[in-house]
């Protein structure tokens, strides 16, 4: 405790220098003139009594010195005296240190952008109260695979006694119709039980949460965006706002900036009848105060069976448990965040690597100065003490620059990475900027420990001898040129990564979509709700809707859909009686579509018919399906006129067996590295309410419009007017934009791969040329006496070549071997390219040999056009 | 001269740690007192036998206030000079019992293994 006070005092003495110093000047004066009067009392002279007294004090200056020791941090004072001696070697040689800070502050800019987002996605805190007690209950296989729950799970696991303060549930968040008398906008609303909100810790900012008897009573709380969308102000609270169509009284408003899990805009109360449909639910818990999370699992896990025999199922091998919430919404981004931070450390390396290759370099020119100092007494602990002062500078500064590099980049970011990444609000905050600092120092001791260890071999009397004119095959020069084989063997690896990830986009962006995008756009509408709740509603609105659409300029045909290229639709059990293979009920991706929906996105029909304006509700109940379908349950693809019973959905509602009329392309759902699901589209027409109203629960409608090229998007939005003011339209955009996100990662991966390999590379290239050049101006004279002995120019040339050529062909041999270990980890990341793709291996090869004869062909045709005369003499 | 070569090749050095412990007992005895006068102090206590090094003092009395046993003040001396006075605190008379009883229980054990061989 009182060490602790020492250091804190040490630390503050540190910072504030020279008055306690001043005061110990003082203190000294009179204690000498004490002593000098007690000792002339004991009969010295006056001056004797002085020099007594000196003697016995010990010397001011050491007094002094030790004094400060102990005022201040251990060699603080010492170093920061140092370090303004770097500042100035370093002003000396502008070259080398603006080269040194430049490759720092690209590495650690890099770094520093890198681990933002890292620092977002996966690492700072969640902004709850006590984020760390927050846990999401999983259902889980022991292959891993995870579950969601069905609402009954949920109240059957609320009833239990468990080791949480408050636990609650959420269904999917879906879109829904926010309408005032005078306007109407879509939001993102999240149905949940009365304590979900509890979970989370925040008290509203305005109103109250929800409590238990507000169920069945149309209640609902807002977010700040909401609310400010609805003017803002604080008599909101009682008022009535229509969600869906239906109304629903304000009780509260959710603080700036709280959007809940999974992100929602507002919050409504599941019904007090409601007994779920589908496990589409979340369930979210805060850990009791004195129970640790293991404890919880164990707890949950226990009560597996239990949860089962409630289902009179068997528990199989699913297993209860928790997972802290933070962990599990990193999750999925966790190992492409993982990959990126791991790219960029590689660059980081090699950013350090070059720093100590010029470190060397200078080292080596300053090899007579240090040797004098040696020579003097400054023993190696100074000289290494000189050396980190320098390293220090050149840190900071390089570390300064790199958070400016750092904003940069961000902004790159903000254009290519994928929207749920950003959602994670990435920034350079202080947390980031910490870590910025870290790196600094960790890599300033990283480059300086070669250049530490090159010192310990400065032998005395050579380097005084020998003078600036070392041989370059010494220890130093083996040490830089390891150091360049490193940056090459790392920018492979770097190179080869990127080019997979590049592959992976190319080829993601060329497969066979099943689909044209070329002018095709694409609106969101909610139909959650309210009057919609009726199917013929929406027959009428889609009425409405086609055909005000379709009288848009430059508009060739509309339709509107459940499910839509890139997106995943409503998940239907279905039974397909006359199946040839697989199970006879299996869930598969359902969606009803208007007559022209194929034609408007283009998707070709590859067998039978297409669904027409002629399949009305009075015709056969008929169905299209796609052709995963057809390869899931009638391979021999005998399909046509086969009977298909989707789940009916509500308890009356009989089984309306629908015939098969035609199968169209498949056509690429959520990713596009993955087989579309077997699907089932029916008309529009034909769609119960039960369907419409489930599948508008969780998925807007949308709407497909194929038009020449561009469209007016003020136009339409009046148009969506005319159709129905209390179902705005959102997200209008061209479906290429849809596929993009789908694709958002691999660009994003591949778009950062390839700046961190081409800086290594650059950096690389520098390095090399720097050794290839420094070994020429060394060898002058060697060459000298070879061209003087006949040599032709184009053997020196070649000479020259070949040893950056040499060291270019060990790193690629190198890094081949490191690229073969570390392209593993792209294994899961890559699509359509192999691991060990033998192209990109040689392409990147090709393009790193090809870059060191570049770089060591100025140096080499320096040395062809070295003078044999002016070599011998210049000295 | 040479008398006083002899002197202090005959001197103790300061056991390592100890100084600490004799400042703060010093303080202890005398109250406030300034630098000089606990080296004067040190040196009358132990008829000169101890060899202290003057200079180590001053540090030494940082350490103790950085440590927030002693406090620093400034006052008059006797002959009317002004002088840096340090007194004990709280904390550093509790600090002096508990160094006090180490002390004395590492040597009475010295004391004991020596007198046992």
């Amino acid at each position: 405790m009182d060490r602790l006070r020492e250091w804190a005092w040490r630390a503050l003495g540190f910072l504030r220098p020279s008055q306690r110093e001043r005061e110990l000047q003082e203190e000294m004066q009179f204690h000498l003139e004490m002593e000098t009067e007690r000792n002339v009392e004991r009969g010295m002279s006056r001056a004797e009594a002085e020099r007594h007294a000196r003697m016995r004090l010990g010397g001011t200056a050491q007094v002094t010195d030790a004094y400060r020791e102990q005022r201040s941090l251990p060699g603080a004072e010492q170093l920061l005296l140092d370090m303004r001696h770097a500042v100035r070697g370093l002003r000396r040689t502008p070259g080398y240190t603006a080269m040194a800070i430049a490759v720092l502050a690209l590495g650690i800019g890099a770094n520093t952008a890198v681990w933002s987002v890292a620092d977002a996605v996966l690492f700072r805190p969640l902004a709850f109260f006590e984020p760390e007690r927050l846990v999401n209950v999983t259902l889980s296989s022991p292959e891993g695979s995870s579950y969601h729950f069905d609402y009954g799970s949920f109240r059957f696991l609320e009833g239990l006694d468990l080791p949480f303060s408050s636990i609650g549930c959420v269904d999917t968040v879906s879109g829904v119709n926010v309408s005032t008398d005078d306007s109407a906008f879509y939001a993102r609303a999240a149905r949940v039980s009365s304590a979900y909100l509890d979970v989370f810790g925040r008290a509203p900012a305005l109103g109250r949460s929800f409590a238990t008897d507000d169920v069945g009573a149309a209640r609902v709380l807002l977010s700040h965006a909401v609310h400010q969308r609805l003017g803002g102000s604080d008599a909101i609270l009682g008022e009535t706002v229509r969600f869906g169509g239906e109304p629903h009284v304000v009780i509260g408003v959710m603080p700036d900036g709280f959007e809940g899990v999974p992100r929602a805009e507002l919050w409504l109360l599941f019904e007090p009848d409601f007994r779920g449909d589908g496990t589409n639910h979340q369930i979210l818990a805060r850990l009791d105060d004195r129970v640790e999370k293991n404890a919880a699992d164990a707890a949950l896990a226990s009560l597996s069976g239990e949860f089962y025999r409630r289902y009179e199922q068997d528990a199989g091998e699913r297993q209860l448990g928790v997972v802290g919430l933070r962990q599990q919404l990193s999750a999925y981004r966790r190992a492409d965040v993982l990959l990126l931070l791991g790219a960029v450390g590689l660059l980081l390396l090699v950013a350090c690597a070059n720093c100590a290759s010029l470190l060397l370099a200078r080292l080596s020119s300053r090899s007579r100065e240090l040797a004098v100092r040696a020579a003097l007494g400054g023993g190696r602990r100074r000289i290494l003490q000189l050396l980190a002062a320098e390293s220090l500078v050149l840190a900071a500064v390089g570390g300064t620059l790199g958070v400016l590099i750092a904003v940069l980049a961000l902004r790159l970011f903000e254009t290519v990475a994928p929207a749920d990444v950003l959602a994670w609000s990435v920034r350079l905050d202080a947390r980031v900027l910490a870590m910025c600092g870290l790196l600094s120092l960790l890599s300033g001791a990283l480059f300086s420990l070669g250049p530490a260890l090159g010192s310990g071999r400065l032998r005395l009397t050579d380097a005084l001898h020998d003078g600036s004119r070392g041989s370059s095959g010494g220890r130093g020069g083996l040490l830089r040129r390891s150091l360049v084989v490193l940056q090459i063997t790392v920018s492979y690896a770097l190179l080869v990564g990127a080019g997979l990830l590049a592959q992976t986009l190319i080829g993601l962006q060329s497969v066979d979509l099943g689909f044209e995008p070329e002018g095709v756009w694409t609106a969101e509408m909610s139909l959650q709700g309210g009057e919609m709740n009726e199917g013929d509603a929406v027959r009428t609105l889609a009425r409405d809707g086609l055909e005000r659409l379709a009288l848009l300029g430059g508009v060739r045909a509309v339709a509107l859909g459940s499910n839509l290229p890139g997106k995943r639709g409503l998940n239907l059990p279905v039974t397909v009686p006359e199946r040839e293979q697989g199970r006879e009920r299996d869930s598969i991706n359902y969606g009803y579509v208007t007559p022209d929906f194929f034609g408007a996105l283009g998707v070709r029909s590859v067998r039978g018919r297409t669904l027409g304006p002629d399949d009305d509700s009075g015709a056969p109940r008929v169905a299209v399906v796609n052709e995963a379908f057809v390869r899931n349950f009638f391979p021999s693809g005998d399909v046509l006129g086969r009977t298909v019973e989707p789940l009916p959905l509500g308890p009356e509602h009989s089984v309306v067996p629908r015939t098969i009329v035609g199968v169209v392309a498949d056509f690429k759902t959520r990713r596009l590295d993955e087989e579309p699901p077997p699907s089932l589209f029916v008309p529009l027409a034909q769609a119960s309410n039960e369907t419409l109203v489930t599948t508008h629960r969780f998925f807007p409608a949308n709407w497909v419009l194929s038009t020449d090229g561009e469209l007016d998007r003020g136009a339409l939005e009046r148009a969506a007017l005319d159709v129905s003011p209390d179902h705005p339209f959102s997200r209008v955009r061209p479906i290429r934009d849809l596929l993009g996100a789908a694709t958002s990662t691999e660009r994003f991966q591949a778009v950062l791969l390839f700046s961190f390999s081409f800086l290594a590379l650059a950096m690389a290239a520098a390095g090399l040329f720097g050794v290839v050049s420094f070994s020429v101006s060394r060898r002058q004279r060697e060459i000298g006496v070879r061209m003087a002995l006949g040599a032709s120019a184009s053997r020196v040339l070649a000479g020259v070549l070949a040893e950056g050529f040499l060291m270019g062909a060990i790193g690629v041999a190198l890094g081949l071997a490191a690229a073969f270990g570390l392209t593993q980890f792209l294994r899961n990341m890559i699509f359509g390219v192999s691991a060990r793709d033998p192209s990109t291996l040689l392409v990147a090869a090709a393009l790193l040999l090809l870059v060191a004869i570049l770089a060591s062909l100025q140096p080499a045709l320096r040395a062809t056009r070295i003078d044999p005369a002016t070599s011998f003499r210049a000295d | 001269m040479k008398k006083l070569r002899k002197a202090e090749s005959e001197r103790l050095d300061v056991p390592h740690g100890t100084l600490d412990l004799l400042i703060l007992k010093t303080l202890e005895t005398l109250g406030p007192q300034h630098g000089w006068g606990i080296a004067r102090r040190l040196e009358q206590v132990s008829d000169d036998v101890l060899a202290l090094n003057q200079g180590t003092l001053y540090p030494a009395l940082l350490r103790l206030e950085q440590r927030g046993w002693i406090r620093p003040a400034w006052g008059r001396s006797e002959n009317n000079r002004r002088a840096k006075f340090y007194s004990l605190t709280k904390r550093g008379e509790r600090q002096l019992e508990v160094e006090t009883r180490n002390w004395l229980r590492t040597t009475s054990l010295v004391h004991r293994v020596l007198a046992g061989g």
